[in-house]
């Protein structure tokens, strides 16, 4: 019962997550805040203030814990109370951990560590790359792979490992029934279906923007390791490392160009610390030992785009991907370095489009395509 | 007594011809102005009255009838202040009223007698001369630029007592006209550094009259691209010079120094303009907007998505047919408007989006609304979408100089010309051509079917961004003097996708990608 209680109080409107395990022990017990609630009065107003007391009241009178757990499961939605083995037990020790959450997807592989890949939502084609192929390489390691679902790093990681058959966790900071952003809709599909999400804010939650750093703690508090790979100076990445080292987690980046303002967050991390990380080897030696799967959970996904053969040397194509190599460039700086015009150049690098081997950024920059830069 | 003088005035683009009657009964001094005359054409009894008294020659002291005939036609404008007193000059007896016969008479009168410039002189001048006309009356201020048409004798007069001597068969002196001869100085497409995928965008776009949008950070050069495209387009035909100089000349825009120029009208209203300055309109006479200034030339509005919506929309009509008919209470009139259209926008709210050295501080929800802000219809008519990014201060110093406007040029009138004879009509480019004709004469084979299905896979290509890359992949075969549109030419095209291909792949392509994981 102690779980449709739980449940129940975290479901109340406007219910804080970060006070609900404060009132819980002040009540000394769920069960307990949940009667104290419903009865009202002083000793409600006392621990919640006369304006909850109220509203919360109505609402206690009228929800029934029991069928409220039932409706949720009957959705697909498991309830996750402290302690519950599940979820990494680290997480339950975090300075705030959460009184509840509500889960849907898979059951979480046990024994295995779990590790956060978080960036910029603005990445560049270099950190999308990166993340991809990070996130790919642990998940077929085993490792699960914790990240925000938000646009670009977050996303990609995503997708990386599920690409590889790994298992992705993703923690949102709006109801877990809840699609956000709504451009997800297929990413957050194939993450319930191949992995799980995890939300501390009951279903059908707003996705607010004071929701997003508390969810940061969360993905710190889950994982051993907290790897970030790309991040302006105020990014909720770093929002995310700073919980991790406060609550004695990794820290890894990943390093890149100088001159790329995401790049300014990551390398003051590795300044004051963090681990640079150049290969999957390097996050993995900071991880406790485990036993590798040989068969990792899932099948791993079905390519759309194959692989195609590399050009043959000396042909214009290689010779583009050779300059792109080295970073995004525009039509101008391939112009001046293959001595080309435009139109030919441009024909060429829509057949690399297509090939999948480049995209285009903003700013009319080509990069190589994500899948093939490392 | 009876006189009649014949005038003309404008109503919309169109010349009318007004014939200016005064009649005297009665021995009561009063006037009656009749045939729908507007406030400004009802005060000028006011004028008339002053301005003859000052010239000190004789008025009416009888009721006056002024008729504006046709009737039922309103009458705007200051146009009739000449006529009108020289007809009543006429009733008076100073005279003859055979010598006010075959002559057209227009302009406004001071109260001291002198005569007033009115616009729109070098399309009344040109429409007289299509209508037979032999002479026509202007004031000394429009000489310059009506004299200019040959085959039809312009009088300039300077004040009434001149143009009475004139009708009177005294000489009258003619100022000296000196034209200037050679085009102003268009800027060159050499200054622009750089840019080579804009410029090349550029060429594309003038040589098959295809809409283009720049999309760039501030300072990435997307205003100086736009004001190189009249110099790079081909010269205007003879009657489109006449045609162009007609509207400007109603609008009251020539240069009298040089009021036949064959350069393409250039045009860059604020992004503050309201949809009636945009396509035209006005209250009760409706006036010529930006893009019948624009006609046979360049209409660029920078700022795109700061237009108002209002004001964009109307613009989608105008785009696909190359005129506007604007429908007022007591008019409804056509005016021309086939322009191309160049638009700036920045890649996002801030503008940095993309840039090297800045970062763009826009979250990705801001950035989506700002590209809401234009409607895909309007989109879907812009053929080429290119990016420009911003240059170093080294690559500025360092790169040379580009192709000069000329060189470009030559190669754009060499595809009209093979777009002008497979079309077979004047100004019918591949961008506005009918859509089934230019598949017909892209003659796709098996190779470039294949191709274009793998584009609308792999990139999620649209029906419509299909046919316009066709239409740009065919501009660039003919760039390059080639019969068929092969898979180069539509590679290239794609290349000018640029708004479907990045937005491909940072936003779209999540809900595409994702759904298909």
């Amino acid at each position: 019962m102690e779980r449709a209680y739980r449940a129940a109080l975290a479901c109340l409107p406007e219910m804080n997550p970060l006070s609900l395990p404060k009132l819980i022990r002040m009540a000394g017990g769920a069960e307990e805040l949940w009667r104290t609630l419903r009865n009202g009065g002083e000793k409600a107003a006392a621990l919640v203030g006369w304006e909850k007391e109220r509203a919360w009241r109505t609402q206690c009178r009228e929800t029934d814990p029991g069928l409220l757990l039932e409706s949720l499961a009957r959705a697909g939605i498991r309830v996750i109370i402290p302690g519950e083995e599940c979820l990494p037990a680290a997480l339950w020790s975090i300075y705030d951990p959460p009184a509840v959450l509500f889960c849907s997807g898979r059951e979480t592989p046990s024994g295995r560590p779990w590790v956060a890949i978080v960036g910029a939502r603005k990445a560049t084609g270099y950190g999308k790359r990166c993340a991809e192929h990070l996130a790919g390489e642990l998940g077929r390691c085993g490792v699960v792979v914790v990240s925000g679902a938000a646009y670009g790093i977050d996303a990609q990681a995503h997708r990386g490992c599920l690409q590889a058959g790994g298992f992705t966790v993703a923690v949102l900071g709006c109801g877990i029934d809840r699609i956000y952003p709504p451009e997800h809709a297929g990413l957050l599909e194939a993450i319930k279906d191949r992995g799980c999400l995890l939300s501390e804010y009951p279903p059908g939650a707003d996705p607010l923007p004071w929701r997003f750093p508390h969810r940061n703690r969360l993905i710190a508090g889950l994982c051993q390791a907290v790897l970030v790979v790309e991040a302006t100076e105020k990014s909720g990445a770093l929002i995310t490392a700073e919980y991790a080292l406060e609550e004695g987690r990794e820290v890894l980046a990943v390093p890149g160009l100088i001159d790329n303002p995401l790049t300014r967050g990551t390398h003051s991390l590795i300044q004051s610390g963090a681990k640079l990380v150049a290969s999957v080897e390097d996050i993995l030696e900071e991880l406790p030992p485990f036993d590798l799967p040989l068969q990792v959970t899932g099948e791993p996904a079905g390519e759309d785009v194959e692989p195609a053969l590399f050009p043959a040397s000396g042909s214009r194509e290689s010779v583009l991907l050779e300059i792109l190599r080295e970073g995004p460039a525009t039509l101008d700086v391939l112009a001046r370095l293959t001595g080309e015009p435009a139109g030919p150049l441009l024909e060429t690098l829509t057949g690399l489009h297509l090939k999948g081997w480049i995209c285009q950024e903003p700013g009319g920059k080509y990069v190589l395509a994500p899948r093939f830069g490392a | 007594m009876y006189a009649k003088v014949d005038s003309c005035s404008i109503l919309g683009m169109e010349v009318i011809r007004v014939e200016v009657e005064v009649n005297t009964s009665g021995n009561l001094p009063g006037i009656y102005m009749v045939g729908l005359p507007d406030a400004a054409v009802r005060e000028s009894y006011r004028r008339i009255k002053a301005a003859i008294a000052n010239s000190e020659l004789p008025f009416p002291r009888q009721l006056i009838t002024v008729n504006l005939a046709p009737a039922h036609l309103r009458k705007e404008g200051s146009y009739f202040d000449l006529p009108i007193a020289l007809a009543m000059l006429s009733v008076c007896g100073c005279i003859d009223p055979a010598s006010l016969r075959g002559r057209l008479v227009v302009g406004e009168l001071a109260l001291n007698g002198e005569v007033r410039g009115v616009r729109g002189s070098l399309a009344m001048a040109l429409w007289a001369k299509r209508r037979g006309w032999k002479e026509i009356l202007v004031p000394v201020d429009n000489l310059s630029e009506a004299a200019i048409l040959e085959g039809i004798k312009v009088v300039g007069v300077k004040d009434l007592r001149q143009s009475l001597d004139y009708l009177l068969g005294k000489p009258v002196p003619q100022p000296e006209l000196r034209w200037r001869q050679e085009e102003a100085h268009l800027p060159c497409l050499s200054e622009v550094k750089g840019q080579l995928y804009a410029k090349r965008a550029l060429e594309v776009a003038a040589a098959g009259g295809h809409n283009i949008l720049f999309i760039g950070p501030p300072g990435s050069g997307k205003s100086m691209l736009a004001e190189r495209l009249p110099g790079i387009l081909p010269p205007l035909t003879s009657d489109e010079v006449l045609e162009v100089s007609s509207i400007h000349s109603i609008a009251g825009l020539l240069d009298p120094e040089q009021p036949l120029s064959s350069r393409p009208p250039f045009r860059a209203p604020h992004h503050s303009i309201s949809h009636v300055g945009l396509v035209g309109g006005g209250k009760n006479f409706p006036r010529p907007g930006e893009i019948t200034l624009s006609h046979r030339g360049v209409l660029f509005l920078d700022e795109l998505p700061e237009f108002r919506r209002d004001a964009l929309e109307v613009l989608r009509q105008p785009l696909e047919t190359g005129w506007v008919s604007i429908s007022r209470s007591l008019v409804s009139t056509t005016f021309p408007a086939r322009f191309l259209l160049v638009a700036g926008m920045n890649p996002c709210p801030c503008g940095f989006l993309g840039d090297s050295v800045r970062a763009c501080s826009c979250p990705p929800g801001r950035i989506r609304n700002y590209y809401a802000r234009i409607s895909g219809p309007l989109l879907d008519r812009i053929d080429l979408q290119v990016e420009v990014s911003r240059l170093t201060p080294r690559e500025l110093v360092e790169l040379p100089d580009g192709e000069r406007s000329e060189e470009v040029r030559e190669r754009v009138i060499r595809a009209r010309e093979i777009q002008y004879r497979r079309w077979g009509g004047d100004a019918v480019t591949n961008a506005c051509v009918d859509i089934s004709l230019l598949r017909e004469a892209c003659c796709l084979g098996e190779e470039e079917k294949r191709f274009l299905y793998l584009v609308a896979e792999r990139l999620g290509f649209t029906a419509r961004g299909f046919d316009r890359c066709l239409r740009v992949a065919r501009t660039i075969a003919d760039l390059a003097g080639r019969e068929k549109v092969g898979v180069a030419d539509l590679a290239e095209a794609v290349q000018y996708r640029s708004l479907e291909r990045m937005w491909g792949s940072m936003f779209m392509q999540e809900v595409g990608h994702g759904a298909g994981l």
